[in-house]
């Protein structure tokens, strides 16, 4: 762009103003809607604010609390620390082995491709209000009718804690795992067939070549999938609202599907809590921001390496 | 560090207190005799709000100047809702939702003390016991009884009838024994809990049946009493040993589904032939069984009132108080009859005129005049997620009673500050 | 689904393996590989079979045990029933989808809250990000990487943070239950500024130098050169911005204060929160089957651009 320093004055000035012109819309809207309230939450989450009668300020009171007192919000942190690894690390290899299975171009390939990847572009709120139907709790549901062929009697599925987070899984691993395949399905196309020829000649076994070939080249791919994943799964809240949400709280019997957006909706917008709430989220960023960061470092070492 | 920490501090101060909260301002109030148009936000489904809707033209022929535009808040997202609308003191002039909200939006600012408008003459035209679970501790109120339900024992005639009982239980000892015999003749799922299952208001019915509280009079927390433990004892019983399911069919479901017994609201009265055209002539119904201490049932129901930001208090109170003439109530019962509606008003010389079956109406008046409403102490509204999550801790065999008991207790002891 | 296709030349996949003159025995194994992941999409299939069914039983079906698996009488009713009355007693018959809303077109007004809403906020985003990002990727002005440092900060910023005080800041602009509610906060959306970006600064600038040279304003530029440029990544960006706002549920929740105004979530979550019982669980279904029915059909058509815009956002982010 140099180029043009040659130009009038007057010129480049008018350049300048129709550049700032055109980056005024996104950026005003930028700045209302995004870093304005982000500040405001900041300053709610060193109050008590109730929602009606006017904040106070409690200094760190609000993260004191969360971090050191509150019982709920721990459960509510391991729950979610529980749901993370095993909704992303299942979803993530089913992901991979979809790949693996339907990554060619012929009729059958594409069906199936087509059936894992459904329920990415199924209405969410309707895929819940499915699975709160097929985990009805008397006999004429689906799963207790398959549990019933099986010998099995009815399951309690969403009033029994043990099951609540592994249906919380279940029901983002189903929904998820064609949206990683789509992606595996390009990274594998783009490895060159030279490499797996190569390895051939060499005599290298299939599980070999999937070893020092395949595995290594998807790194790039298995990082999006994780991390994109990983904050994702971290903001969790429709599945446990719409499925497990009991009369009186947001996580089910027991708290046992509280996780931590639930959680914020629960103080916030059922307690009055609406200070604490602040504080939560910002804690959510905090966990945010630090996978964040270990997927840099990671992604930098890897390229060093 | 210090600094650096105290001057981010101040930044975000100014930064913050341009928007967050606006503070609390005195709503202008509109000329009294100018048209208004009231917005009356009701908890329920869409058929109750053409109930209440009802009313509202009524009240438009006597007031020409009121209109009153009814609409519908789902009971999951009520409660968010209303606290938003609270926040921004925008949206309704009335509204309803569970007993005790008014007082939780009340003792906040958000609500007006109804006193203030001559309402509390109301207070001889409804049910003692759910008029003092209406009103705020200090005796401020900031809502009155909308309409009223109750409980009952739902059970199956013929199923019955195959096992040869001959009559309903009508004390705890009896409904497990028949219970037993239920299960005995073959019935594989002889009894399970709608309204209130796994919770407190399930609990409710054996503690006062038992002769418990969940407060003292003068609200100190009560749960630490042997009454208490009775009455948890023998409801954990249900589940573990004669096995009432911790998930929570809806009461027509469970007797579809060929249960025998449910322990269910008394909305579930209304849709059951409707519905369910199989269970014609199959089920009856009576008041719970009774405990130790005699036949005690939760009384449950809405309260309205009237927010503080309405630009029309004084037309909206009036409103409120028309809800209890006997031509509103005459009206509402008629439209929730024709609609085929539960419908209780909260007047209690009308439980009886409820629109229910004569045989009904008078089970459900049996069980409303023996009743108790959910206590409106300080810091019961907090405290309830967390005693039911005790009470659900001992259901699923992971505490003790005594322990959960003791525990909640303690929570309830702490909010109430 | 097609992705680009590499038919012939040897794939990491279950086929994969040995030198050629194993060819049977590697098909083979491919195919044992395979099974179980075949067996997986019979659990795809199964539940949404069931939701379909369900959207064409009666209430009677709905409630038979053990359930049917296809409809004994296959019925419309979920979506209308002709014989329900609201003030006149019909047994076994429910309301319909498009009955149980009082609003005016029923379960229709939520289906176009929820399209208006979706292609304003994707349109109205896209070309104001385009707009930013063309500067930001092309332009030398000052500022521009701290603002570029901010937009790509803020991307990690989880959005409740903002629930609270957004809400508040509607209440002041009075935007409260209205399209403005809706759209406008939604408008700014980094990562689409940040992937335009991304997207612009791998086209080389001769383009865009050539229609300056001749005397082309810097508007005609982005609307003639920069946006047909940017036309993948655009479609890949609107794929995403049209499935997050069919699907957005917090935000409407709290801000939605009339029955008018709510979005096909929002009506979906109230239907299942007032009815509970198996013999409803027909209507449900059938709501939630109308809607998936826009996003899926979109899918269909648009299949190859879903597949290509989801790689090229993941290989670029």
């Amino acid at each position: 762009m140099g180029t043009h320093t040659a130009q009038p004055q007057r010129a480049r000035l008018r350049r300048y103003a129709t550049s700032y012109a055109m980056l005024l819309p996104f950026l005003a809207l930028f700045l209302a809607f995004l870093v304005w309230p982000l500040a405001n939450s900041l300053f709610l989450s060193f109050t008590d604010f109730d929602g009606i009668t006017p904040a106070r300020l409690t200094g760190l009171e609000n993260f004191g609390n969360l971090l050191f007192e509150d019982d709920r919000f721990r459960h509510a942190l391991g729950n979610t620390f529980i749901y993370v690894l095993a909704s992303v690390v299942i979803g993530t290899l089913l992901s991979l082995g979809l790949a693996l299975a339907f990554s060619g171009s012929s009729w059958p390939h594409r069906i199936m491709r087509t059936i894992f990847f459904l329920p990415s572009v199924t209405s969410s709120i309707a895929l819940m209000l499915m699975w709160k139907w097929i985990f009805f709790p008397s006999d004429v549901g689906l799963a207790n009718t398959v549990v019933g062929w099986l010998g099995g009697s009815t399951v309690q599925w969403l009033a029994t804690p043990s099951l609540t987070i592994p249906i919380l899984v279940l029901m983002s691993v189903w929904g998820g795992m064609g949206y990683g395949m789509v992606l595996y399905v390009a990274g594998l196309n783009t490895i060159p067939g030279e490499y797996y020829e190569a390895a051939r000649i060499d005599g290298a076994t299939a599980w070999q070549q999937f070893r020092s070939i395949t595995l290594p080249l998807l790194r790039p791919v298995t990082t999006y999938v994780v991390v994109t994943g990983l904050i994702g799964a971290f903001q969790i809240f429709e599945a446990v609202y719409i499925v497990f949400r009991g009369t009186n709280s947001v996580g089910g019997v027991l708290d046992s599907g509280l996780m931590i957006v639930p959680y914020l909706y629960d103080q916030g917008f059922t307690h009055f809590q609406l200070g604490y709430a602040s504080a939560i989220a910002w804690v959510l960023f905090a966990i945010i921001f630090v996978i964040s960061m270990i997927n840099l470092r990671l992604g930098r070492a890897m390229k060093e390496l | 560090m210090r600094r650096t920490m105290a001057v981010f501090c101040a930044g975000v101060l100014t930064l913050g207190t341009g928007c967050a909260t606006g503070g609390q301002t005195e709503t202008k109030q509109a000329d009294t005799s100018a048209p208004a148009t009231i917005s009356f936000w009701s908890t329920g489904g869409d058929d109750e709000t053409a109930i209440f809707q009802k009313a509202a033209d009524l009240y438009k022929q006597s007031h020409p100047n009121v209109t009153v535009k009814v609409q519908t808040l789902a009971w999951d997202d009520a409660y968010a809702k209303l606290l938003a609308a609270a926040t921004s003191r925008s949206g309704p002039d009335v509204i309803s939702g569970g007993m005790t909200w008014t007082i939780q939006f009340g003792i906040r600012g958000a609500m007006v003390d109804l006193r203030k408008h001559g309402i509390d003459t109301l207070k001889a035209q409804a049910l003692p016991a759910q008029w003092e679970s209406a009103i705020a501790p200090d005796g401020t109120v900031y809502g009155v009884p909308l309409d009223m339900s109750t409980h009952a024992l739902y059970y199956r005639t013929d199923l019955f009838e195959k096992a040869g009982i001959k009559s309903p239980p009508t004390t705890w000892e009896e409904l497990t024994g028949t219970i037993e015999a239920l299960k005995k003749a073959g019935v594989k799922k002889a009894f399970s809990q709608d309204w209130g299952n796994l919770d407190w208001i399930g609990y409710f019915n054996y503690l006062y049946q038992a002769g418990g509280s969940f407060y003292t009079d003068d609200c100190k927390p009560s749960l630490d009493t042997p009454q208490a433990e009775q009455a948890l004892k023998f409801w954990v019983d249900l589940y573990r040993q004669h096995g009432a399911p911790t998930a929570t069919v809806e009461g027509g479901d469970a007797l579809d589904t060929g249960t025998a017994m449910v322990s269910a609201g008394s909305w579930i009265a209304k849709g059951l032939d409707i519905d369910r055209p199989k269970l014609k002539d199959k089920w009856a119904m009576v008041p719970l069984p009774a405990g130790p201490a005699g036949a005690k049932t939760f009384v449950g129901g809405r309260a309205i009132g009237v927010t503080a930001f309405s630009k029309y208090v004084a037309q909206s109170a009036e409103f409120v108080k028309f809800l209890y003439t006997d031509q509103a109530v005459q009206v509402m019962v008629k439209e929730a009859s024709g609609r085929n509606l539960p419908f209780i008003s909260a007047r209690a010389d009308k439980i009886g005129q409820s629109t229910f079956t004569p045989e009904q109406s008078a089970v459900f008046e049996a069980s409303i005049r023996s009743g108790v409403a959910a206590p409106g102490c300080p810091g019961w509204d907090e405290s309830a997620p967390d005693v039911s999550k005790q009470l659900q801790s001992v259901i699923l065999g992971k505490a003790d009673a005594k322990t959960a008991l003791t525990e909640a207790a303690k929570i309830m002891e702490k909010n109430a500050g | 689904m097609t992705t680009a296709p590499a038919p012939t030349r040897p794939r990491a996949s279950f086929d994969a393996g040995e030198p050629e003159r194993d060819e049977r025995r590697r098909k083979r194994r491919g195919h044992l590989l395979r099974l179980p992941f075949y067996l997986l999409a019979l659990t795809m299939i199964a539940p949404f079979y069931w939701m379909l069914i369900s959207v064409f039983k009666t209430p009677t079906e709905l409630n038979r045990h053990p359930p049917s698996f296809v409809p004994g009488s296959p019925t419309l009713n979920n979506f209308y029933d002709p014989d329900w009355s609201a003030t006149q007693i019909n047994p076994g018959h429910l309301q319909g989808v498009f009955q149980r809303f009082q609003v005016d077109f029923g379960f229709g007004r939520f289906m176009f809250n929820s399209l208006i809403i979706t292609i304003a906020i994707t349109v109205g985003s896209l070309l104001i990000a385009s707009l930013a990002a063309y500067v930001i990727a092309k332009h030398e002005i000052k500022g521009r990487r701290v603002i570029f440092i901010m937009i790509i900060a803020s991307m990690m910023i989880p959005w409740q943070t903002t629930l609270i005080p957004n809400y508040v800041i509607m209440r002041n602009l009075g935007w409260l239950d209205s399209y403005a509610g809706y759209i406008v906060p939604a408008l700014a959306k980094a990562f689409v500024l940040f992937f335009l970006v991304q997207f612009l600064q791998s086209i080389p600038n001769e383009l865009i130098q050539a229609a300056r040279v001749d005397g082309a304003g810097e508007w005609r530029i982005w609307w003639q050169i920069v946006l047909p440029l940017l036309r993948p990544a655009l479609a890949a960006m609107s794929i995403f911005i049209v499935l997050a706002e069919w699907n957005n549920f917090l935000w409407p929740l709290i801000i939605v204060q009339s029955d008018e105004m709510a979005n096909v979530p929002v009506a979906l979550a109230r239907l299942s929160s007032y009815f509970g019982g198996a013999q409803h669980y027909g209507t449900i279904m059938a709501a939630g089957f109308l809607a998936s029915l826009p996003t899926v059909i979109f899918f269909l058509v648009f299949q190859r651009y879903f597949t290509r815009g989801i790689v090229l956002s993941g290989v670029k982010g």
